[in-house]
C-alpha cells in the first residue's frame, strides 16, 4: 500500500498491516494511545471487520479495508456530513482507478457506493471524543453473495483494480473533498455533488427504520443531510438513520 | 412515567415548587383539569405519543410523557419523604435545566447499547467516570459514542433505545 504524493505532503501517514480485527478498532486504539491522525490504517485482511449496529463485514484478502483516522475535522454537530464526503472520495477514487465503471456508480443514502444497483462499497464513521475513524471497505476482487442488499464487485463490474491501487486513489481523492467541505461550512457544495450521483433521488424508496419501515419518494437532503422522504399522504418525513431499498429490489443491475 | 403541568392564563404566578399544600374543597376548575390531565394521559398511554398539549376555556394543560428510566414514580416521591427521594423530586423539573445534564451534541438515532441485544452502557444508579461511553448517537451511519463529560452517578436517562433526539436534547442526568 502506498500514499498518494499530495497526501503524503498534507501530513497524511499511513499504518498498513496484514491482518487486523478492524481497522475502525485499530485505529481508535491508537487514538486512546495519543495518536491524532490524520492517519490511514489498512489491512489485507479483517477478522472482526464491522458494519452498522453491529453487522458484521466479510473481509477476506483481495479487498480494499481502510481507515482514515481525524482528530477534530468538524464542530461534533456537523460530524455525520463526513460520510457524505467520504462516500464522494470513494466515487472519485473508483472513477480515476476504473474509468469504464464510472457512468454506472451511484450514491445511495447516505454513503454506500452502488455499481449498476448492486453494493460495491460501505462505510462506516465511529467518533469518539473528538476523534473519529472514518472505516472503508471497498469490494475489489470478491463480494459477499446472499446478503439483503445485493453486492458486487470491481472484477465481477470488469475493472481489474487492486486494493493497493484503489488506496493510492482514494488517498489522494480524500484530501480535496474534506478541503471541500470546510469543517461544515462547505456542506452545501458537498451536498449539491452528492446529489448528482444519488441514487433514487426522486423515486419511491423504502427505509427501513429500528422498529418500523417507511416508504416514499426520496426529495431531497435537508440541511443536516438527513433524509427527505415525501409520504403518499403528503407529509414530509426526514430521517437520520435507517437503511433504504428501492421500493422493488427485483430488477438489480448486478452485471 | 408521565409529567402534567398546568396553568391557567389568568392566574397569579406560582411559587416555586408551591403547590402540594392539603388542598381545601377542590373547586369545579380543578376537577375539570384533574379529569382533563386523567383522559389525555389515557391518550399518551393508549396512542404512544410523548407529549400532548391541550387549550380550552382559558386553561392549557401539557401532559408529557418522559423517559423510561426514573427510579420511581413520582407519587412515591411526593408521600414517602427519604434519603433517596432526590431524584424523584428533580424529575418533575425541567430536565433541560439540571445541571447535571448531558445534552445532545447532534442530531440523531440514540441508542443505549453498542448493539442490538447488548447490555445497556449506562443504568439509573450507575456511577460512571468522566469518559465513560453513556450512549451512541447514530446519523448518517456515523455513530458517535458520548462520553460523560464528568463523573458522578446516573440519575435519569430521558431517551428510549433507537429515539430520534434533536442538537440540545436532554439525554442523561448525572449527579
Amino acid at each position: 500500500m502506498e500514499l498518494d504524493n499530495a497526501a503524503a505532503k498534507a501530513g497524511v501517514r499511513l499504518i498498513t498491516l496484514d491482518e487486523v480485527g478492524s481497522t475502525n478498532a485499530h485505529a481508535l486504539n491508537e487514538a486512546r494511545q495519543g495518536e491524532r491522525g490524520p492517519l490511514w490504517v489498512v489491512a489485507r485482511t479483517q477478522s472482526a471487520g464491522r458494519g452498522r449496529r453491529g453487522r458484521a463485514w466479510v473481509s477476506k484478502p483481495g479487498n480494499l479495508y481502510a481507515t482514515l483516522l481525524l482528530t477534530d475535522p468538524a464542530p461534533a454537530r456537523h460530524l455525520p456530513q463526513l460520510s457524505f464526503v467520504t462516500a464522494l472520495a470513494v466515487h472519485d477514487a473508483l472513477c480515476e482507478a476504473a474509468p469504464m465503471l464510472g457512468p454506472r456508480l451511484t450514491l445511495k443514502w447516505p454513503n454506500d457506493v452502488l455499481c449498476g444497483g448492486a453494493k460495491l462499497s460501505g462505510i462506516l464513521l465511529e467518533g469518539e471524543g473528538n476523534t473519529v475513524a472514518v472505516g472503508i471497505g471497498v469490494n475489489c476482487a470478491h463480494h459477499p453473495g446472499n446478503l439483503e442488499y445485493p453486492a458486487t464487485d470491481l472484477a465481477t463490474a470488469g475493472a481489474l483494480v487492486s486494493a493497493d491501487g484503489l488506496f493510492t486513489a482514494l488517498s489522494r481523492a480524500m484530501v480535496p473533498r474534506i478541503a471541500q467541505w470546510e469543517r461544515g461550512e462547505g456542506l452545501a457544495s458537498i451536498r449539491a455533488d452528492w446529489l448528482k450521483r444519488a441514487d433514487g433521488l426522486n423515486r419511491t424508496v423504502r427505509v427501513r427504520l429500528h422498529d418500523r419501515e417507511l416508504s416514499g419518494v426520496f426529495e431531497a437532503l435537508d440541511d443536516l443531510g438527513r433524509l427527505v422522504l415525501r409520504r403518499s399522504d403528503g407529509t414530509t418525513e426526514t430521517v437520520a438513520a435507517g437503511d433504504v431499498f428501492p421500493l422493488h429490489a427485483a430488477g438489480v443491475d448486478t452485471a | 412515567m408521565i409529567v402534567a403541568r398546568s396553568s391557567k392564563k389568568t392566574a397569579a404566578p406560582e411559587g416555586k415548587g408551591a403547590s402540594k399544600k392539603p388542598a381545601p374543597v377542590l373547586s369545579k376548575e380543578d376537577t375539570a383539569r384533574d379529569d382533563a390531565v386523567r383522559a389525555l394521559a389515557r391518550l399518551i398511554d393508549e396512542t404512544g405519543v410523548t407529549e400532548i398539549e391541550f387549550e380550552r376555556g382559558g386553561m392549557r394543560i401539557r401532559v408529557a410523557k418522559q423517559g423510561l428510566a426514573y427510579a420511581a414514580p413520582v407519587a412515591t416521591a411526593a408521600s414517602a419523604p427519604r434519603a433517596a427521594a432526590v431524584p424523584e423530586i428533580k424529575a418533575a423539573a425541567d430536565p433541560a435545566k439540571h445541571p447535571g445534564v448531558v445534552p445532545s451534541p447532534m442530531v440523531g438515532t440514540a441508542y443505549r447499547s453498542a448493539e442490538p441485544g447488548k447490555a445497556a452502557f449506562v443504568e439509573v444508579g450507575k456511577v460512571v467516570k468522566a469518559g465513560d461511553t453513556l450512549l451512541i448517537i447514530e446519523a448518517m451511519k456515523t455513530m458517535n459514542q458520548i462520553p460523560a463529560p464528568r463523573s458522578g452517578t446516573v440519575t435519569q436517562i430521558l431517551f428510549e433505545d433507537a429515539q430520534p433526539v434533536e442538537y440540545g436534547e436532554p439525554l442523561v442526568i448525572i449527579e
